[in-house]
């Protein structure tokens, strides 16, 4: 098995499509495109899984195919010549057989991407078209799956998220392999340091200021919502619902109510706490 | 030669796993070799041997087996491509309930080239659905019958008997960048060939076995012998619509 996945891991609604847009667009040099960006599937792609394995998913239980995808990631680090950037918003959790959700095997490291998770809840609440009281729910919601399915069939399988907290520490202090821990607000403040912290971890080659600051020229939030406005992009879940939208670190203040913030801050104070967000 | 989670290969045999279901052999030109799990009843086995089982069979016969649906309008094959929950089986259904018949669901195998040119024969006489779509389609729910007792989706017998028709078009079924309407446009050259090569049934199986240089040559065929078309569908609630708008690919 070759351990040429590196996992860019994120809670929804973190900045990960931020850095695989940068990502991509500082590997070609070219104009970021949303519908063609570098890197390998989503961990937990249905058409993916569905194409290596043979056996379509939608014939599958989810828990038969969470025993499957370790399989999956390391046929797919096993065709990789070199890193393989993979997005994944599921937890750092175990499959129904007690293994890892991820192949430990086909992984060479991960990057964490964590956000304040007030700002969080309000991105991943209007994401899904619903208010801030349900952002507020779902971040504190233990051992909880990703809302996809909704009585059909979903083009990406349950992400099992667990509570942000939970995702934070699953990421940051249960996996065996290396783990690079990003901002999304060191993206906002100091975008040239951060991303090349990143691209550094996934031990990529010619990193240099000038390429990385070119890239974070091109991967601007107010660029990508341009290209979403002019092309579209798959992962807005409605036409009124943008998947680029502020871009902003700190937009709860203006946002969130003081209960709603208190709460967050009760659920999640530790580990808020141990990022600096407290 | 080719192992992977589910399917292994020979040069001569596809071995389908599906843990606490069956194990199926397939060998070209004999009989499926089953052994399933105890208890297992034919209905419960029936949605893996019509779909990746027979697909591997259609692999080791040489056929090009498609990741599709197909319906036959004015005696017409329309295949409907697409990756995994674009919508295809959704779009034959709403086909078939507008009195088209059914020739696949999820596995399109097109057969030789007679005196009309490349044609598809009915394989799958159900379209399997999932409650959202049954739902959205005006369906009974308790008219499908189970696929697995396991899984939520049910399969309908819908629309007339099918007969083998032409190939008379292609739509490649997509949700990606949804829009408020359905957008249909008409694929040209290289777009054409990009589809069949992407959704052909066990890619894995075909290339490990070295069988895809085989496979172009009927591709190149089937690309020539009807016209392609991008349907992009809207997020939800589109299924009466795209069909009407399919319906008018056929003259």
């Amino acid at each position: 098995v070759s351990g040429k996945t590196v996992w860019l891991a994120s809670y929804p609604k973190s900045g990960n499509t931020w850095f695989r847009a940068f990502y991509s667009t500082w590997a070609t040099g070219a104009e970021v495109d949303l519908g063609d960006m570098s890197g390998g599937i989503i961990a937990s792609s249905r058409s993916g899984f569905d194409s290596i394995v043979g056996v379509p998913s939608s014939l599958l239980t989810p828990e038969e195919i969470e025993s499957i995808r370790p399989r999956v990631d390391e046929l797919i680090a096993a065709e990789a010549t070199e890193a393989l950037i993979r997005k994944i918003h599921d937890g750092y959790t175990e499959g129904p057989g007690g293994e890892p959700l991820v192949s430990t095997s086909a992984t060479r490291s991960a990057i964490y991407i964590i956000r304040d998770p007030r700002d969080v809840a309000i991105s991943y609440a209007h994401h899904e078209g619903m208010d801030v009281d349900w952002g507020v729910r779902r971040l504190a919601s233990r051992g909880a799956a990703g809302r996809r399915g909704r009585g059909g069939l979903s083009p990406q399988f349950r992400q099992r998220l667990g509570s942000w907290s939970e995702h934070v520490r699953g990421w940051v202090d249960v996996t065996p392999f290396p783990v690079e821990v990003l901002r999304y607000e060191d993206f906002v403040s100091a975008p040239v340091a951060t991303f090349s912290r990143g691209l550094r971890s996934a031990g990529l080659d010619g990193v240099d200021e000038a390429s990385v600051a070119a890239a974070v020229e091109r991967a601007s939030f107010a660029r990508l919502r341009d290209a979403e406005a002019r092309d579209g992009f798959r992962e807005s879940t409605g036409p009124d619902r943008p998947f680029f939208r502020r871009g902003q670190a700190g937009a709860w203040r203006d946002e969130l109510s003081l209960d709603q913030a208190a709460r967050i801050e009760a659920e999640h104070g530790e580990v808020m706490a141990r990022f600096g967000y407290l | 030669l080719v192992r992977g989670p589910l399917v292994e290969a020979t040069a001569d045999s596809v071995l389908v796993r599906v843990p606490n279901v069956a194990r199926f052999l397939v060998r070209a030109g004999s009989p499926v070799r089953l052994e399933r799990e105890r208890g297992l009843s034919d209905k419960e086995i029936e949605c893996f041997l019509h779909g990746p089982v027979a697909a591997a069979r259609a692999v080791l016969d040489g056929q090009l087996p498609l990741r599709g649906a197909a319906v036959s309008v004015r005696e017409a094959a329309v295949l409907i491509l697409g990756h995994a929950a674009a919508g295809k089986s959704t779009l034959a259904a709403a086909l078939a309930m507008r009195g088209h018949a059914l020739l696949a669901d999820s596995l399109a195998i097109i057969s030789g080239d007679g005196d009309v040119g490349p044609a598809v024969s009915p394989a799958q006489s159900r379209v399997i659905l999932w409650p959202d779509m049954v739902r959205e389609l005006g369906l009974d729910p308790a008219a499908g019958e189970i696929v697995r007792p396991s899984i939520p989706s049910r399969a309908f017998a819908l629309g007339p008997e099918p007969e083998t028709a032409r190939v008379g078009a292609f739509v490649v079924l997509t949700a990606e960048r949804p829009r408020r309407d359905p957008e249909l446009s008409r694929l040209e050259g290289h777009e054409k060939f990009q589809p069949l090569l992407g959704l052909r049934w066990h890619l894995q199986v075909v290339e490990g076995l070295g069988l895809g240089s085989e496979q172009l040559e009927p591709m190149a065929r089937l690309a020539g012998a009807a016209p392609f078309f991008r349907l992009r569908r809207p997020s939800r609630g589109s299924a009466r619509e795209l069909a009407e708008l399919v319906e008018g690919l056929v003259p």
